[in-house]
């Protein structure tokens, strides 16, 4: 199970990712500026580049909020997403450590 | 003269009472709506829309998602809930929402529509003349928003009537499915999916009559392959044995879970087909483990006390079912029990003569699965969003 101690890292990595992948949904970053994306996430990201739509290239969310949890070798994490007045929703993804840094690898179906 | 007097009175009367029946029924035919010229179906009911979908959406627009939801058979929410992501309601100035395309130089109108890809392209394909004015304009919200529906139809159909996929299909990003799934909550309560035979195909798989009864089943000796939606992780789909399909369908809907195996060779149990491991479809904590697989394990009559076994009559599983391989059972279960090696899943063997095959096999001879009801045949049924 992976140490409290690398799970603060891993948080703060989870975040990170979450306010770039925020900017990547508005269409504001290419997929290899978010900096805490595994090269795997980026490869996949800008194979199948989801449509940045009128709305999110004029509202981009902020992070409301972040949980992680642990697993044997990896974190899931659940960033809380909002666009102005709208209803919050999230996105879930994996982080994996990759040498001194967690990194997120994939995005989740969820 | 009296009679011819009398005759063409009668005349005047018929004349007058039929032009009046074409204009009531004329009236009928505008005040239900029906998109008539394209291919609709009947959406039954659907929600009203809440107070925030009053506030928020446009009269004319939200108008336009209700009678388009109703007549595509779809939900209206959704397609609401799309127009909001897209173009909050075609209310942005932006490029390509009220005049030409998008700053990517591929999409366009409320419903942002790709024109370019194809031919034929997005728009060739689903747009429709919602308003009936002679052109299919895909700016103007009556003719965009149907065709949103139609669009969204043919998604649900592809994808088994599995909304999360559907709206996927749209835009490809889990986080624009969120997002179009929160407000579309936040427009009414309940996001259903009416499932008829316009919505999800001639094959949309109800639920068994009682999981508790069982029927012993010698045909048809096939396979058939899962849909792509119900495997987890981008897995290829696999087949399970014909008979238990339905079955299997439904506990991934009903219990929002996703496949890891199937029927493979190598792998003990699943040869035959009659097979499957588990894992759900939100994997994120012990919790959503605990109110899907762990749920899914419980109605089949597993318990703490079977961890080990697994099996009949040990375990007080339902008849269709001879093995469930969950918490405490070696190699298996939730996060609960099982981490490191140990990959986390449910598996659930259906009860057949061949049982326990671990090599590729032809289909058995006989198979037991969950009791069919007269709903299995019927054409329409409603799945939930979970």
């Amino acid at each position: 199970m992976v140490a409290p101690s690398q799970l603060v890292a891993a948080r703060a990595s989870a975040r990170r990712f979450g306010v770039q992948y925020a900017g990547y949904l508005a269409g504001r970053l290419t997929a290899r500026e978010i900096e805490d994306a595994a090269a795997e996430l980026v490869r996949e990201l800008r194979r199948y580049p989801p449509r940045v739509t009128p709305a999110q290239q004029r509202h981009m969310p902020t992070v409301r909020r972040v949980t992680v949890e642990p697993t044997a070798a990896t974190v899931l994490a659940v960033a809380t997403l909002q666009t102005a007045e709208a209803p919050s929703f999230q996105i879930s993804f994996v982080l994996e450590r990759r040498g001194s840094r967690w990194l997120v690898t994939r995005l989740l179906d969820t | 003269m009296g009679a011819i007097a009398t005759s063409t009175g009668s005349l005047r009367i018929a004349v007058a009472l039929a032009a009046a029946l074409v204009l009531v029924l004329a009236a009928f035919a505008s005040l239900l709506g029906v998109a008539v010229g394209f291919d609709t179906c009947t959406g039954g009911d659907q929600p009203g829309p809440s107070a925030a979908a009053d506030r928020e959406i446009p009269a004319r627009y939200l108008t336009a998602y209700r009678t388009a939801g109703r007549a595509f058979a779809v939900p209206w929410q959704i397609l609401a809930a799309i127009g909001a992501v897209e173009t909050n309601h075609g209310r942005l100035d932006a490029p390509g929402v009220r005049s030409g395309v998008n700053r990517y130089g591929c999409c366009a109108g409320p419903m942002q529509f790709n024109l370019t890809d194809g031919p034929p392209s997005t728009w060739q394909r689903y747009g429709v003349d919602g308003d009936h004015d002679g052109t299919k304009d895909v700016y103007d919200p009556e003719d965009a928003i149907p065709s949103a529906a139609n669009y969204v139809r043919t998604l649900l159909r592809d994808a088994d009537g599995d909304l999360r996929q559907a709206i996927f299909g749209y835009n490809h990003s889990h986080a624009y499915v969120n997002d179009v799934l929160a407000r579309a909550r936040d427009y009414a309560d309940d996001i259903s999916v009416a499932t008829d035979g316009c919505a999800s195909g001639v094959d949309a798989p109800a639920g068994p009559a009682d999981i508790r009864a069982a029927q012993r089943l010698t045909a048809p000796r096939a396979f058939r392959t899962l849909p792509t939606w119900g495997m987890a992780g981008g897995r290829a789909p696999q087949p399970v044995d014909a008979r238990i399909y339905t079955d299997v369908i439904w506990m991934l809907r009903r219990y929002h879970l996703r496949v890891t195996a199937a029927r493979e060779d190598g792998h003990s149990t699943h040869g035959d087909g009659t097979g499957i491991d588990l894992v759900p479809a939100d994997g994120i904590t012990q919790g959503v483990w605990d109110a899907s697989a762990g749920q899914l394990a419980h109605d089949l009559g597993w318990n703490p006390g079977c961890a080990v076994s697994g099996v009949r009559p040990s375990c007080p599983l339902v008849p269709a079912i001879q093995f469930v391989g969950y918490d405490g059972y070696p190699g298996h279960g939730s996060p609960r029990t099982c981490g490191g090696d140990c990959p986390a899943h449910l598996h659930i063997s259906w009860a057949s003569g061949c049982y326990g095959t671990g090599g590729l096999s032809a289909p058995c001879a006989w198979v037991i699965a969950f009791a069919s009801s007269a709903e299995r045949s019927a054409p329409a049924r409603t799945v939930t969003e979970q």
